[in-house]
């Protein structure tokens, strides 16, 4: 009787120490050297002075607005892109065709060669600025805007799109197809137009697909350092630029500032957690 | 929605996602593609020489990258098993914390957690090696494990199980003949994208390898970064090819152990 | 074959009681039916016969030999779940050879027994197929092969025939219950259908809320039900009539009858329909054919009088129409008295 209540405990056992060894290893370190407890650098004691330091500087509140921006644009998009696709795949008379595969190819392309992707349509020599050059739209190199490289974030952007996109369709492609047509169809039949129908009906049973992926490619546009490192601008830098610029810094005193801003990071991805494990259990028809 | 029109639009947003891809196979084989041509001005294998000269050291460091992140997706796999076993046919006290914990990294910034985790590697002497490299990887790797696995066992049903139980097979034998063969289409879905996060991973190798263990990823970051399109987009292709490749050996090799016929879920 | 005796047998999830108090006996080589509504906790009690569920209390015994302890794999009683479960890798060969694998049976001697089964099951030349390549009926006749081919001390089926199509499914519980007697196989059946359990069982146990209220031959639980919750449960149609006894007399709207041996108070009095007997009245007749469903082998009447309905199933050599003036005569011998529960609806 015992050993049977115990045995999901240990089938879990294995994930959660791993799991538990290096979030605790990650969040704990980061934590008490954001509280400038650093005994190597010669710091010792705990205090808020670094948090209270980086929410004053400037750089930090760019980054930090810079950095929910990106994130809240390109999973917007990606998500609004990712049901127009999958209503579209759904749609398609041959529904197991080769669109259904290709389609999922960048999710299984890593994000520093989807910026080499943007960069090669968008940069000043990319295929785009060619293209409209060819078509006599602009008359030279450089006088295409610069869409990388930019204040805007629009190649980061992009590249979260693209990588994003895919990944939303396939998403609610799972969730889209095993819902009952006859659902939509009772609700014309009802009387509600075709527009009503899909945003009464359709996209509230959709959710489940909608809000983790929301969440999950937010957090992932949040908190990733190679694609505003690589295609992002010098300034202002999102919050992972910054912390790995603290980082890095040959200053070991610089190190409390990265921990801080590592901390912000982890306390908005906890937000995130918090709004994902609301919507779980409300969610559950 | 007029059919056609249906699939015209969907050609054109898929033709949209693939053109990137377009572009970098003609970078990869361009000599000069100068301003402001529509294609290539003339052809090169530069890039594949450097890529497959033994004295580069691209290929081994390609080969070494598979095999470290075919480790971490057996490892992730193997953990992961049990857990999803667990979640998808147990109800136990704090069942829906340990799930939103097991799966938190999924939305936890790795680069937040990383800098921590080196710091700790380094005291306990991970750091810079293959298996602290190993080890970190599987903290990006074993949510997804456990979410596919977790969503085939619940489409498997623990019903199944039971049938064979009062049939006459042990937990171990049940285990073997019954559940693993049924979950396998599962099983490769899950390392294929245990494997791809790990082979894709770049800040972590880059931070807890601390540039001694040499990944794929690391060999084209810098690629990128450069500038040099030609080298970038031959070493992408291989990066791509290679995932392809290691996903198309993975089904073969599944659909030997697995016989003709196994692949039909209720 | 073994025979089956269960002893207050009890399961709770958590603070929900599933079973309480469980007991029953399954004479060797015979057949009972676990009939009940559905959620009266059936299928777990047949998981906690198989060994797939713990019992909290009770224990259970095959041939006077406790079983509790004995893990499911080793316990020879097998289940045949609702939707037959074949291994869908598996070809009904193999799945009808499953369990004597498990359990090391040479080569030979398997392949043997499975062509012996399936020949039983009337499933020759299907060995290669693949459960998907099957239809209902088959996968059903493939599952019971693959069931008998342990040679299982208890066969148990769950709801065996309700995922069949009306037709099939008769002539499936036909043959299930030919081969259960055929082989002499200790069965133990799980239904919610009412018919099916009285045309096939040699006994049959009624469970409600998790407890056994009445186990009895087909015959006794239909004409004697234990309680007027047993009665509900029986049969489709029913007519209520309240009344009260004195002195050995039952007196109700439709007149008086004997009740003997019945103590005094006020009683529900229940009759089946085809225990009330309808005949051509006249003018002065005071019953009135309400309406008419028209059943094949039998017509369903309904009718009225001023202070009351009754429920009438009479045979199709003379068909009433609706609104026809018609005499009732009610068989008060076959009808059964409750003792009258307050708020009993």
């Amino acid at each position: 009787m015992k050993s049977e209540k115990l045995r999901p405990y240990l089938m879990l056992a294995p994930v959660l120490l791993v799991e538990g060894w290096l979030i605790f290893a990650g969040i704990c370190t980061a934590l008490k050297q954001s509280l400038g407890h650093f005994p190597v650098a010669g710091l010792n004691g705990y205090s808020l002075k670094y948090y209270i330091a980086i929410l004053k500087k400037p750089d930090f509140l760019r980054s930090l607005a810079f950095s929910f921006y990106v994130a809240f644009v390109s999973s917007v998009l990606a998500v609004v892109l990712g049901i127009f696709l999958a209503v579209l795949l759904v749609h398609s008379p041959r529904k197991e065709n080769l669109s259904n595969y290709l389609y999922r190819l960048p999710i299984i392309v890593p994000h520093t060669i989807a910026v080499l992707l943007v960069l090669s349509m968008l940069s000043s020599s990319g295929i785009l600025p060619r293209l409209l050059y060819v078509l006599g739209m602009t008359d030279a190199e450089c006088a295409f805007p610069s869409l990388v490289f930019d204040k805007a974030g629009i190649g980061v952007i992009l590249t979260y799109l693209w990588k994003g996109a895919p990944f939303a369709t396939f998403m609610v492609y799972t969730i889209l197809k095993n819902i009952n047509p006859g659902l939509f169809e009772a609700a014309l039949n009802l009387g509600a137009s075709k527009w009503k129908a899909f945003f009464s009906v359709v996209l509230p049973l959709l959710k489940p697909a909608i809000i983790p992926s929301f969440l999950f490619l937010f957090a992932y546009a949040f908190g990733s350092w190679e694609v505003p490192y690589l295609i992002g601008p010098t300034y202002p830098r999102t919050l992972p630029v910054l912390a790995y610029t603290y980082y890095v810094s040959p200053e070991l005193s610089e190190r409390p500032y990265a921990m801080a801003v590592n901390i912000v990071m982890v306390a908005v991805s906890f937000l995130l957690i918090y709004i994902y494990s609301k919507q779980m259990t409300r969610a559950r028809w | 929605m007029e059919r056609r029109f249906v699939n015209l639009l969907l050609y054109v947003a898929i033709g949209g996602i693939l053109f990137p891809i377009v572009v970098l196979m003609l970078w990869a084989f361009a000599r000069e593609w100068p301003w402001p041509h529509l294609f290539p001005t003339g052809f090169s294998v530069r890039g594949w020489i450097h890529l497959f000269n033994p004295t580069t050291g691209a290929l081994p460091v390609l080969l070494y990258s598979v095999m470290l992140s075919s480790l971490v997706a057996f490892i992730t796999v193997t953990l992961s098993l049990p857990a999803a076993r667990a979640l998808a046919f147990y109800d136990f006290r704090g069942k829906r914390a340990l799930e939103i914990f097991i799966l938190s990294p999924m939305v936890i910034p790795t680069t937040a957690v990383a800098m921590g985790i080196h710091v700790n590697f380094i005291r306990i002497g991970l750091a810079d090696t293959f298996w602290g490299v190993v080890i970190c990887h599987l903290l990006p790797c074993i949510p997804y494990g456990i979410k596919i696995l977790t969503g085939v066992f619940e489409a498997l049903g623990d019903r199944i199980e039971q049938q064979a139980r009062v049939l006459g097979a042990g937990r171990l034998k049940t285990y073997l003949y019954v559940t693993l063969p049924l979950i396998s289409p599962g099983l490769i879905t899950a390392s294929i994208m245990a494997f791809v996060v790990s082979f894709s991973q770049y800040f972590l190798t880059f931070l807890i390898g601390g540039g001694r263990v040499m990944t794929f990823s690391m060999l084209l970051f810098p690629f990128i970064q450069g500038g040099d399109r030609h080298l970038s987009a031959v070493f992408s292709l291989a990066f791509i090819g290679t995932v392809l490749l290691w996903v198309f050996a993975l089904e073969v090799l599944f659909r030997r152990w697995v016989k003709k016929g196994q692949y039909f879920y209720m | 074959m073994a025979e089956v005796r269960v002893e207050n047998l009890s399961k709770a999830f958590g603070a929900e009681k599933i079973i309480s108090g469980i007991n029953f006996e399954v004479a060797s080589g015979q057949l009972l039916s676990l009939l009940g509504p559905s959620g009266a906790g059936k299928t777990t009690l047949l998981k906690i016969i198989a060994g797939l569920v713990r019992p909290d209390t009770g224990e259970i015994y095959f041939d006077d030999v406790p079983v509790v302890k004995v893990p499911p794999e080793k316990r020879g009683a097998v289940l045949v779940f609702q939707d037959y479960l074949l291994f869908p890798h598996m070809t009904v060969e193999q799945n009808v050879a499953f369990g004597l694998t498990m359990a090391g049976v040479p080569r030979d001697k398997r392949s043997k027994i499975v062509a012996e089964m399936l020949d039983l099951v009337n499933m020759k030349g299907y060995e290669h197929k693949y459960p998907y390549e099957l239809s209902g009926g088959q996968k059903q006749r493939v599952a019971l092969a693959r069931a008998l081919a342990v040679k299982p001390r208890v066969l148990l089926l769950d709801e065996p025939f309700s995922n069949l199509d009306p037709r099939l499914r008769e002539s499936m519980r036909e043959f299930t219950r030919d081969l259960q007697r055929r082989m002499e196989m200790t069965t133990i059946l799980v239904t919610h259908d009412w018919e099916e359990a009285l045309m096939m069982s040699d006994r049959i146990a009624v469970l409600i809320n998790g407890s056994i209220k009445q186990v009895g031959t087909p015959e006794e639980v239909y004409f004697r039900p234990a309680s007027l919750e047993v009665a509900e449960f029986l049969g489709e149609k029913k007519n209520y009539v309240e009344g009260r006894v004195k002195d050995g007399v039952f007196s109700c709207p439709l007149g008086n009858f004997p009740a003997p041996q019945t103590a005094d108070g006020d009683y529900t009095a229940l009759i089946r329909p085809e225990h009330v007997k309808i005949s051509q009245g006249g003018e002065t007749s005071d019953w009135t054919i309400y309406d008419v469903r028209f059943a094949g082998g039998c017509v369903y009447y309904r009718v009225v009088r001023k202070d009351l309905t009754l429920v009438c199933a009479a045979n199709n050599t003379e068909i009433y129409r609706q609104g026809d003036k018609v005499n009732v005569s009610v068989d008060f011998s076959k009808a059964m008295l409750f003792e009258k529960k307050k708020n009993f609806d």
